[in-house]
């Protein structure tokens, strides 16, 4: 180090170890508690937010399905299954492909027979699902 | 606290004992303190800041290898977090009553006390004339002691680099304040 550079440093140990005038140790401590609280928190959010968006993505998919093969195709499928069963098992499918067919009925009507926009829906909704979740998923990272 | 004192402490936070980090806030919260606010000016913001840094220092310390030495991997994390709250706010200068808390401030006897403000004005100019990039990097090498090597690993840039630069601070100064005497005194 020549003259300048001690002149230099003479002149900056004016902003050398400041001294903290509070204690930081207690205010941390504090700060990584509840960021710990928050950060579990955000895990189980997490968690549920995945499930959810595989939920509905499973359920876009089945609902697509059904649409797909039309009820005929599921009334058979319901028969069959409910073939050698007890009388309540059989009931229960007869009662099922009641509902699978008045749950179907808007859909029809919907979209009169055409499976096109069904499918751009499901895809647009699987799309903006998974979107969020990576969103999501950045933000939590960011947070680490 | 030795290095390996400070290992062991490490060791112990990292298997859950939290309430040993607090030693190292108190070890190193000064030296943080003084290069925060060496970069953004403001003493407040830079105490905010301070202790945002161990608090992601606290949830990264799985990442600290111990290939550098703590403070090293410490100023790491304080200069990027100075520059993201520096991208965010731009912020005012370093002002002589910023940094009116010397270390010394209560004992200086009356008659130093004129040599002790002008040193906080050499102080508050040679800062004014630097980008925070050049303050942090004069501060490490000449408050922090830290090799050029060292200042590599803080701030990501080239070892060459840095020597260029701190050429290039120095000249900085020399030429419009401290180390010239007229435009320091004209």
């Amino acid at each position: 180090m020549d003259s300048e550079d001690i002149k230099i440093q003479e002149i900056l140990s004016g902003i050398k170890n400041i001294p903290v005038k509070q204690d930081f140790a207690p205010e941390v401590l504090k700060r990584i508690e509840s960021e710990r609280v928050a950060r579990e928190v955000l895990k189980e959010n997490r968690e549920a937010m995945w499930f959810i968006i595989a939920t509905a993505f499973g359920a876009a998919v089945i609902a697509g399905l059904f649409y797909y093969f039309n009820s005929e195709a599921i009334n058979s499928f319901f028969a069959d299954f409910s073939l050698g069963k007890t009388n309540l098992d059989r009931i229960i499918a007869i009662e099922s492909v009641n509902l699978k067919s008045s749950w179907f009925e808007p859909f029809k009507n919907t979209f009169n027979g055409s499976n096109t926009l069904l499918w751009i829906v499901i895809s647009v909704n699987t799309i903006l699902l998974t979107l969020l979740g990576v969103y999501l998923e950045k933000r939590l990272k960011d947070l680490k | 606290m030795t290095r390996e004192e400070e290992k062991i402490i490490l060791q112990r936070i990292r298997k859950g004992e939290s309430d040993l980090y607090a030693e190292i806030v108190r070890t190193y919260s000064s030296r943080v303190l003084s290069l925060v606010t060496g970069m953004l000016g403001l003493k407040e913001d830079a105490e905010e800041i301070t202790q945002d840094i161990f608090v992601k220092a606290y949830f990264s310390l799985d990442k600290f290898r111990g290939d550098s030495s703590f403070s090293t991997w410490l100023f790491r994390i304080a200069y990027n977090m100075s520059v993201s709250s520096l991208r965010k706010k731009k912020s005012i200068f370093v002002r002589a009553d910023n940094l009116a808390h010397l270390p010394d401030e209560e004992e200086v006897p009356p008659g130093e006390s004129n040599q002790k403000e002008e040193r906080l004005v050499l102080l508050e100019r040679m800062l004014a004339e630097l980008t925070e990039e050049e303050r942090f990097l004069i501060l490490l090498y000449y408050n922090e002691d830290k090799s050029i090597k060292e200042i590599a690993e803080i701030t990501g840039l080239t070892e060459s680099n840095i020597k260029i630069k701190l050429f290039r601070i120095k000249n900085k100064i020399r030429e419009k304040t401290v180390l010239n005497p007229e435009v320091c005194y004209g």
